[in-house]
C-alpha cells in the first residue's frame, strides 16, 4: 500500500509561496530576492555574490542563489565568522519576512495554522535516523496535512 | 506539506520516517494538540487536508486537496 504523494504529483505547486508544500528548504526556491550579499568564506580567501535562499540550523546548512541562478547549499562552518553571525541573528527573519511580502510577527499572528506550528518543540524533522526540532520559514497562507502513521 | 504522525510510538514513527526519508516537517502524536491539528483528527488514515491559514478545511482527501492546490497556484500565476 503506497502511502506517499509521489514528488510528480504535486511537483507545479511546490514553487507556489503561498502554499506550504514538503520541506521548508525546498520552499523558497521559486521566490524573488531575498538578501542579497557577498559572502565569505571562513578562512577569507574567497567571497561570493548570492541571495539568501534557506537556512537550516539542524543540519548546519545554509542554501544561496549564486549569480549564475544556479542554488548552492553547503555548512554554515565554510562561511566566514561575520556571515555566520549574519545568518545567526538575521537569517531567520529574513527568509520569513520574505515568505509573503507581509513577514514579520504580525504575520505569524494572524496565521493561526502557523502560530501553532511556531511554538517550541511542535514540529520536528527527520534527519538521518532521528527527529530533530524543526522551525519553518515560511508563514503560509494554506497547508497541506497529511495524516498518517506507520500501520 | 505538513506530517501529521498518529502513531503513538515515537520510535515507530522516526523508523518509518527515516526509511522513506520525510523531507516534511512532521507534528507528532503528543503534539498534535499544541499545534493545532485536535479539531481536524481524520477517522482512518491516511488523509489529506488542504487547511487556510485561519483554520478553514478547504479540501478534503488526496485527490481534492491536491486539485484544489493546483488550482489555487494557477491563481497565483
Amino acid at each position: 500500500m503506497t502511502l506517499l504523494p509521489s514528488v510528480d504529483s504535486v511537483s507545479p505547486i511546490l514553487m507556489n509561496p503561498k502554499i506550504l508544500l514538503f520541506a521548508a528548504s525546498l520552499a523558497l526556491i521559486g521566490q524573488g530576492p531575498l538578501a542579497a550579499r557577498t559572502w565569505t568564506s571562513a578562512d577569507g580567501s574567497k567571497t561570493f555574490e548570492g541571495e539568501l535562499r534557506d537556512l537550516s540550523e539542524t543540519a548546519k546548512t545554509v542554501t544561496v542563489l549564486m549569480e549564475g541562478g544556479k542554488l548552492r547549499t553547503f555548512k554554515i562552518s565554510l562561511l566566514s565568522e561575520e556571515d555566520r553571525n549574519f545568518l545567526k541573528k538575521e537569517g531567520h527573519k529574513i527568509l520569513l519576512a520574505a515568505s509573503d511580502g507581509e513577514g514579520d510577527d504580525n504575520a505569524l499572528q494572524d496565521n493561526k495554522i502557523g502560530k501553532n506550528l511556531a511554538k517550541e518543540g511542535v514540529l520536528s524533522k527527520i534527519e538521518g535516523e532521528s527527529f530533530v526540532g524543526h522551525k519553518l520559514t515560511k508563514t503560509p497562507d494554506y497547508y497541506i496535512v497529511y495524516f498518517s502513521a506507520s500501520w | 506539506m505538513i506530517h501529521a504522525s498518529l502513531d503513538q510510538d515515537k520510535k515507530a514513527a522516526e523508523a518509518w520516517a527515516a526509511k522513506e526519508g520525510f523531507p516534511w516537517p512532521t507534528v507528532m502524536m503528543d503534539k498534535l494538540k499544541e499545534g493545532g491539528f485536535e479539531d481536524y483528527m481524520p477517522r482512518a488514515v491516511p488523509n489529506y487536508k488542504l487547511l487556510s491559514k485561519d483554520g478553514k478545511i478547504v479540501a478534503e482527501g488526496k485527490g481534492e486537496v491536491f486539485a484544489k492546490a493546483a488550482a489555487l497556484t494557477k491563481e497565483e500565476t
